[in-house]
C-alpha cells in the first residue's frame, strides 16, 4: 500500500544554518504520528514544508503517490490536507456558523460544485445544514450565532478543528494542538481528536510539547534534534531510548 | 513585604479577578496554580500595573502601589517575567540583560550580565546573538535571567515552562532555586506545570475563575486531593 | 557634459540631504510610535513660516538666520509636544490605516491654519550674506548654500547614528521602539523617553524648515513638495531605520537631479519609478525587521456587537427616503447645488469602489485616483472624438480599460505586497501617472482637456438627450445607484464572504484551499473598473479634466468619506461622502477655513469614533439599551473601589 505521505531526503537551511538534514518519513493511512524534539530542532520547519508554507531546498514530498514538493499550500488543502495552528486561527469578526459556512463553501468550490443561483447571495440550505453539523461535532452547536472572537482559547481551538474537518481532509496536520491549554482542557482535546480520528478515518500528524498528549494520542513518534531524525517508533520505544532522554525528555519523571 | 487585599481587575466589563488576598514575606516562594483563564497572568500583571485596571489594596512595605507606573514599581524591587518572554529582538543577549539594570531598586546592586549567565550556562555560547536569533527555549531562559539581573526583592514569574522541552524545564528549576537561595529573592510563580512549581516553591494558592480557592503548603495540597480534582481536574 | 553631471551631482546631494532632514523625523516617529506621520511635511512648513516671520525675505546675517531656525525648531517642538499628548497618544493601539488617516487630517488642519495666518502668497527667500555666493571647482559652479545643506545633512546623520548605535540611550530607544510595555518592566521611564524622542523629531522638522528656507519659494504647497519624497525615502530605507532613510534620500536626490538632466520633459518621474521597482523587488524587506506588534488592537468597531437587524427596517426607510430626496433635487434645489450633488453621487460611487478593497478585502490602496483619472481622460477624449455620441459604448469601454489596467497592475502589485507596502506602491504609481499626464502634450499638459460635450444616450429604440443638467443628473443617479446595488450584491454573496475572510485572516483562508491572491486580484479588478467608470461619468458632468484628477489628494477623498461614514458598513462611504460634501460646502468661503474645519472634524472622528458615523449611531443605541437594563456595570465599578 502506498503511504499517505512519503518524505525523502528533505533538506532546508536558513542562511548557513541547516534546519532539516535529509529527513525521511513515511506516514501510513490512518496512523497518528507525533513529531517531537527540543526547541529549534526543526519540528516547525518540517511541519511547514509538509503544509506548503516553506519550500525545501532538496528532497521530495509525495502525497498519495503524487509529487507535491512545490505545490502551493492552498492546492494541498484541495488534495486533502487540513491544518490547525498553534494559536487557533479562526475568523474573529464572523459568527461561528459564518466560520463554518466559509469552510463548507470552500469545500464545495474546491470540489467544483456550484454554490447557488445568480440571485441567491445567501448560503444555501444545504451549506447551512452542513455547517451546523460540524459545529455540533465539536460541541459548539449552541453558540452558532456568537462572533468567534468571544470564544475562549480552548473553544477557538475546537472551532478551528471544525473548520479543518469541514473541508473533508484525509490528513489532519495539527501544530501543537494543546499549546496554552490547562491540563483539563488537554484531556478533553485528546479525547476529541481521538473521537474524530476514529469517526472520520483521518490520518493525524502533530507536533506537541506535552508528553502526556504525545504518548496518549499517537501510534508512532518521531524525534528530531538539530534537523535530524534521532529516533522513530512507538511510545514505549521512544521512552526507553537513551539518546531521546539525553536531548529531550530528561531523566526525572516529571509527574507531580 | 507585598500585601494584596480584595484585589479586583476588569477587562472591559468582565471581572477577571474577584477579590484576591495574598501576602508575600521577604524570600518567601509561592506558586499560583490554576487553569487557563483562571486569572493567574492577570494577577501578576496587576501587581506590576501592566494589566487591566485593578482596584483594591495593593501595598509594598506599607506603601500604595496603585499610583506608581510600571517602571517605578520595578525600582522598588519588583520584577516581572511575562509569559510571552518579550525579549528585545535587536539587542544582543548581553544587552538584553544589561538593559534590566534600569530596574534596580535603591540600595541593591544589579548582577553583571556575566554573573547571570553563570547561573544559566546554556546562554554562555549565545552572548553575542541578537534576541531574534534565539529559539523559544533560549528566549525563555534569557527572559528569566533578565528578570533576575536587578536582584529584585520579589520576582513575578509567569508560566516560564510553557512550550519548553522537559530537559530545559529541569535545568531552569535548578537555576532559579540557586539564585533565589543565594540572593534571598522572593518568588511568585504562576504555573500549570505542577512538577516545576513544586520544585521551586514552598507553598501555593489555587486560583479558579478569579478567586483563590485553596492556600497552603504542598503537603497540605496533597492531603486534599479534592482541590486538585475540582479546580485543576487533571 | 562632465561639468553638467558634476553640477547635477552637487544638486542631487543637496536635494537628498534636504529630504533626509524631513525623513529623519518621520522615521523616528514611526520607529517609536508606529505612526506614519503625514503631517510631518506641514510641521516642516510651519517651521519655514515661523523662520520667515522672524528674518524676512533675506536674513541680515548668518546669526539671524540660525537664530530664526532655532526658534522655529523650538516652536514646532512645543507644538509637537502638544500633538503627541492630544493626538498621538490616542492613536497608539489603532490600526495603521486609521493612524494614517488621522495624521492626514492633522495635515489638512495645519495646512489650513497656515493659510489662514500667512495667506496664499508666494515668497522667495535668499540665503544670508555669507552663504550666498558660489564656489568654482574648475568648470563646476556650486552654490555655497548647497554645500551648507549637504554639510548639515551629514552632521545630523552622524549625530543620530552615533546616538542610536553607540550610546546607551540608543539601546533604550531601540527597546522602546520594539516593545514599550516590556521596556517599562526593565525599569525604563517610558513616558519621559517617548516624549523626549518625539520632541526631538519635531524640533528637527521645525529647524529644517527654517534652515532649508532659502532658495525655496515659500507657499502653502511647500509641505507637499517634501512630504512624498521624505515618505519614499523612509519606506525604501526601511521604516524606523535612520541609516536606511539617509541612503535612500541620497539615492532619491541623485535620481531626481539625473532625471532633470536626462529626461527634462518628465520632471520627477524617475524617483517614483525607482520606488516602484524597489517595492516590487523587496516588499517584505521594507518593514524593518521585527514590527511584531505586541499591542493588542483595541478597536472600538471590533468590540461593539450591534444588532443591526433590529434597525434594518428603520435604516432602509431612511435610505430610500434620502434617495428619493436626492433624485428629486433638480425639482427643488438650485442648479449650483444640483451640480454639487452630481459630483457627490460620483464621489460616493468612487468611495464605494475603494471600500470594496479596504473594508471588505482589507487592502488599503493610496492610488485609487489613478483609475478615476483614467476614466476621466478616456471618456473626455472619446466624447470629444465622437461629438457626444456612443455614450454607453464610451462608458463600457472606460470600465473595460480600468479593468485591464487593474488586472495588469494588480497581478504585479497585489500578489507581491499588502499593508503599507501596497499603500505606498499604489501611491507612487498614481503619482507617476499624474506626472506623465501633466507632461504629455497630447493630453493638454497641466491645462488638461476642456470643452467636453454632454452626450446623448442612444438606447437603440430611442435617444435621450443628456445635454441638460437635469437629465444628466438623473442619468448619474440611475447609473451610480445601479452600480452601488451591484457592489452590494457582490459583497453580500459568496464572493464577499471569501473577501471578508481574506481580510480577517489571509493565511487561514488559504488553508481553506482558497487561492487568496486570485480573490484579491478579482476585488482589485472590480474596484478599479468601478472607479474608472466613476471617472468616466464625471468628465462630461464637469466638462473638463486636468491632471489633478490623479492627485493623491483625490485618492484620499474615498478614504476620508469611508472612515467618516464607517468602513465596516457597506453604505458607510455613501453616508460619509454626503456629510463630507455638506461640511466642505458650508465652509467654502474662506481659504484655509474649509481645511481647518474638515481636517479638525475628521481628526476628532478618527480619534473618538473610528467606526464612523454609523458606528456612533449603533453605539448610542446600545448604551440606551444597556441603561434600560439596569446599572449593572456601575455597581461593579463602585464596589471595586476601596
Amino acid at each position: 500500500m502506498t503511504p499517505v505521505l512519503n518524505v525523502e531526503n528533505l533538506y532546508k537551511s536558513y542562511g548557513a544554518i541547516p534546519v532539516l538534514k535529509d529527513v525521511n518519513l513515511a506516514v501510513a493511512d490512518r496512523e497518528t504520528l507525533a513529531i517531537i524534539g527540543p526547541n529549534g530542532a526543526g519540528k516547525t520547519t518540517l511541519f511547514r514544508t509538509l503544509t506548503g508554507e516553506v519550500l525545501p531546498e532538496k528532497g521530495r514530498i509525495e502525497a498519495f503517490g503524487e509529487d507535491i514538493t512545490r505545490m502551493p499550500a492552498a492546492r494541498r488543502v484541495a488534495r486533502g490536507f487540513g491544518r490547525t495552528f498553534q494559536v487557533a486561527r479562526i475568523f474573529p469578526d464572523t459568527t461561528l456558523l459564518g466560520n463554518l459556512v466559509l469552510a463548507v463553501e470552500a469545500r464545495k468550490r474546491n470540489a467544483g460544485e456550484r454554490l447557488g443561483g445568480l440571485f441567491h447571495y445567501k448560503p444555501s440550505a444545504d451549506t447551512l445544514a452542513n455547517a451546523e453539523q460540524w459545529l455540533a461535532a465539536v460541541g459548539l452547536g449552541a453558540r452558532r450565532d456568537m462572533e468567534a472572537r468571544f470564544l475562549s482559547h480552548g473553544d477557538k481551538k475546537r472551532l478551528e478543528m471544525a473548520l479543518a474537518l469541514a473541508l473533508g481532509p484525509k490528513v489532519l496536520m495539527m501544530d501543537e494542538p494543546t499549546a496554552g491549554m490547562s491540563p483539563s482542557d488537554r484531556v478533553e482535546m485528546v479525547a476529541l481528536v481521538k473521537q474524530i480520528r476514529d469517526r472520520f478515518g483521518v490520518t493525524v500528524l502533530l507536533t506537541e510539547h506535552d508528553m502526556d498528549v504525545v504518548f496518549g494520542l499517537s501510534n508512532r513518534i518521531m524525534v528530531l534534534n538539530y534537523g535530524q531524525v534521532i529516533a522513530i517508533g512507538t511510545g514505549e520505544e521512544i521512552r526507553a531510548n537513551q539518546a531521546v532522554r539525553d536531548v529531550y525528555l530528561g531523566h526525572e519523571v516529571q509527574h507531580a | 513585604m507585598l500585601e494584596v487585599k480584595q484585589l479586583r481587575a476588569l477587562y472591559g466589563d468582565s471581572l477577571v479577578l474577584h477579590g484576591i488576598d495574598l501576602k508575600i514575606a521577604p524570600s518567601e516562594r509561592v506558586a499560583v496554580i490554576g487553569r487557563n483563564g483562571a486569572g493567574k497572568s492577570t494577577l501578576l500583571k496587576s501587581i506590576m500595573g501592566g494589566g487591566p485596571a485593578a482596584h483594591g489594596v495593593l501595598q509594598w512595605n506599607g506603601a500604595d502601589l496603585h499610583r506608581l507606573k510600571g517602571f517605578e514599581r520595578t525600582r522598588l524591587g519588583l520584577s516581572l517575567v511575562p509569559e510571552d518572554r518579550r525579549i528585545f529582538p535587536h539587542l544582543t543577549v548581553v544587552e538584553n540583560l544589561e538593559i534590566a539594570r534600569h530596574a534596580t531598586a535603591k540600595g541593591k546592586t544589579p548582577a553583571s550580565p556575566e554573573a547571570m549567565i553563570r547561573f544559566f550556562p546554556m546562554l554562555e555560547t549565545l552572548k553575542a546573538r541578537f534576541g531574534n536569533q534565539l529559539s523559544g527555549g533560549q528566549q525563555q531562559l534569557l527572559a528569566v535571567a533578565r528578570g533576575l539581573l536587578p536582584m529584585p526583592k520579589l520576582l513575578l514569574l509567569d508560566e516560564p515552562t510553557e512550550g519548553l522541552a522537559p530537559i530545559i524545564v529541569e535545568q531552569m528549576a535548578k537555576s532559579i532555586n540557586a539564585i533565589c537561595d543565594e540572593h534571598r529573592v522572593a518568588l511568585l510563580l504562576s504555573e500549570q506545570n505542577l512538577w516545576f512549581a513544586r520544585q521551586c516553591t514552598h507553598a501555593l494558592h489555587v486560583l479558579d475563575t478569579g478567586r483563590i480557592v485553596f492556600s497552603g503548603t504542598w503537603d497540605e495540597f496533597d492531603a486534599y486531593p479534592e482541590v486538585r480534582n475540582r479546580h485543576l481536574a487533571v | 557634459m562632465l561639468d553638467q553631471v558634476l553640477f547635477a551631482l552637487a544638486n542631487g546631494l543637496a536635494t537628498g540631504m534636504a529630504v533626509f532632514l524631513v525623513a529623519a523625523g518621520v522615521t523616528l516617529i514611526f520607529g517609536l510610535l508606529r505612526i506614519l506621520n503625514f503631517a510631518q511635511g506641514s510641521f516642516f512648513m510651519l517651521g519655514a513660516y515661523v523662520a520667515f516671520s522672524i528674518m524676512g525675505p533675506s536674513a541680515s546675517s548668518i546669526w539671524v538666520f540660525l537664530l530664526a531656525a532655532l526658534v522655529s525648531g523650538v516652536v514646532v517642538a512645543v507644538l509637537g509636544l502638544v500633538t503627541d499628548m492630544v493626538v498621538f497618544r490616542r492613536l497608539r493601539n489603532y490600526d495603521e490605516a486609521y493612524t494614517l488617516i488621522a495624521t492626514f487630517a492633522l495635515m489638512m488642519l495645519l495646512d489650513g491654519l497656515i493659510k489662514l495666518i500667512w495667506g496664499l502668497n508666494y515668497h522667495s527667500i535668499s540665503p544670508p550674506p555669507s552663504l550666498g555666493g558660489v564656489l568654482m571647482f574648475g568648470p563646476v559652479i556650486v552654490p555655497i548654500f548647497s554645500l551648507f545643506i549637504i554639510g548639515l545633512g551629514i552632521l545630523v546623520f552622524i549625530i543620530l547614528e552615533f546616538a542610536i548605535h553607540r550610546l546607551w540611550i540608543g539601546k533604550i530607544v531601540q527597546a522602546l521602539a520594539h516593545d514599550q510595555w516590556m521596556s517599562g518592566f526593565v525599569g525604563i521611564n517610558v513616558p519621559l523617553m517617548l516624549t523626549l524622542t518625539v520632541v526631538a523629531a519635531f524640533f528637527l522638522a521645525g529647524a529644517a524648515g527654517g534652515l532649508l528656507l532659502p532658495n525655496q519659494s515659500l507657499s502653502p504647497t511647500l509641505s507637499h513638495a517634501f512630504l512624498l519624497q521624505a515618505f519614499i525615502a523612509v519606506i525604501i530605507g526601511g521604516l524606523g531605520n535612520i541609516r536606511g532613510a539617509f541612503m535612500a534620500a541620497l539615492v532619491l536626490g541623485l535620481v531626481e537631479s539625473l532625471n532633470a538632466v536626462v529626461l527634462p520633459d518628465q520632471p520627477g518621474v524617475a524617483m517614483y519609478v525607482v520606488m516602484v521597482a524597489f517595492m516590487l523587488w523587496r516588499p517584505a524587506g521594507l518593514l524593518s525587521a521585527g514590527t511584531v506588534d505586541h499591542a493588542t488592537s483595541q478597536h472600538a468597531a471590533a468590540s461593539v456587537p450591534i444588532d443591526w437587524a433590529r434597525y434594518r427596517t428603520m435604516l432602509t426607510v431612511a435610505g430610500i427616503a434620502g434617495a428619493i430626496g436626492v433624485a428629486a433635487m433638480p425639482l427643488w434645489a438650485n442648479p449650483g447645488t444640483v451640480f454639487l450633488a452630481g459630483v457627490a453621487l460620483i464621489a460616493a460611487l468612487f468611495a464605494l469602489s475603494w471600500n470594496l478593497l479596504f473594508g471588505t478585502t482589507g487592502l488599503a490602496t493610496f492610488g485609487h485616483a489613478a483609475f478615476f483619472a483614467i476614466g476621466c481622460y478616456a471618456s473626455g477624449l472619446m466624447l470629444k472624438a465622437t461629438g457626444g455620441q456612443w455614450f454607453l459604448v464610451v462608458l463600457i469601454a472606460a470600465a473595460l480599460i480600468g479593468a485591464v489596467v487593474a488586472a495588469i497592475v494588480g497581478s504585479v502589485a497585489i500578489r507581491r505586497t499588502t499593508g503599507i507596502a501596497l499603500a505606498i506602491l499604489t501611491l507612487a504609481l498614481s503619482e507617476i501617472m499624474r506626472l506623465l499626464i501633466s507632461s504629455s502634450a497630447s493630453l493638454g499638459r497641466d491645462d488638461g482637456v476642456s470643452g467636453i460635450p454632454r452626450p446623448d444616450l442612444d438606447l437603440g429604440f430611442t435617444t435621450l438627450s443628456l445635454q441638460s443638467t437635469q437629465n444628466y443628473f438623473w442619468f448619474l443617479f440611475v447609473v451610480c445607484g445601479a452600480m452601488a446595488l451591484g457592489l452590494w450584491w457582490l459583497s453580500a454573496g459568496p464572493l464577499g464572504r471569501v473577501l471578508r475572510a481574506v481580510k480577517q485572516d489571509a493565511e487561514r483562508t488559504s488553508f481553506l484551499g482558497i487561492n487568496i491572491g486570485r480573490y484579491r486580484l478579482v476585488a482589485f479588478i472590480i474596484s478599479g473598473s468601478v472607479a474608472t467608470l466613476a471617472g468616466a461619468l464625471q468628465a462630461p458632468w464637469v466638462q473638463i479634466v486636468t491632471p489633478e484628477a490623479a492627485n493623491y489628494l483625490v485618492s484620499m477623498q474615498p478614504m476620508l468619506s469611508t472612515l467618516l461614514g464607517g468602513a465596516a458598513f457597506f453604505w458607510g462611504p455613501v453616508v460619509g461622502t454626503v456629510l463630507f460634501f455638506i461640511l466642505a460646502e458650508a465652509t467654502r468661503a474662506l481659504a484655509g477655513l474649509s481645511e481647518v474645519v474638515t481636517g479638525g472634524v475628521l481628526l476628532l472622528l478618527v480619534m473618538l469614533a473610528p467606526d464612523g458615523v454609523l458606528g456612533i449611531i449603533g453605539r448610542l443605541r446600545l448604551r440606551k439599551r444597556a441603561a434600560s437594563q439596569g446599572p449593572k456595570l456601575e455597581f461593579v465599578a463602585k464596589e471595586a473601589r476601596p
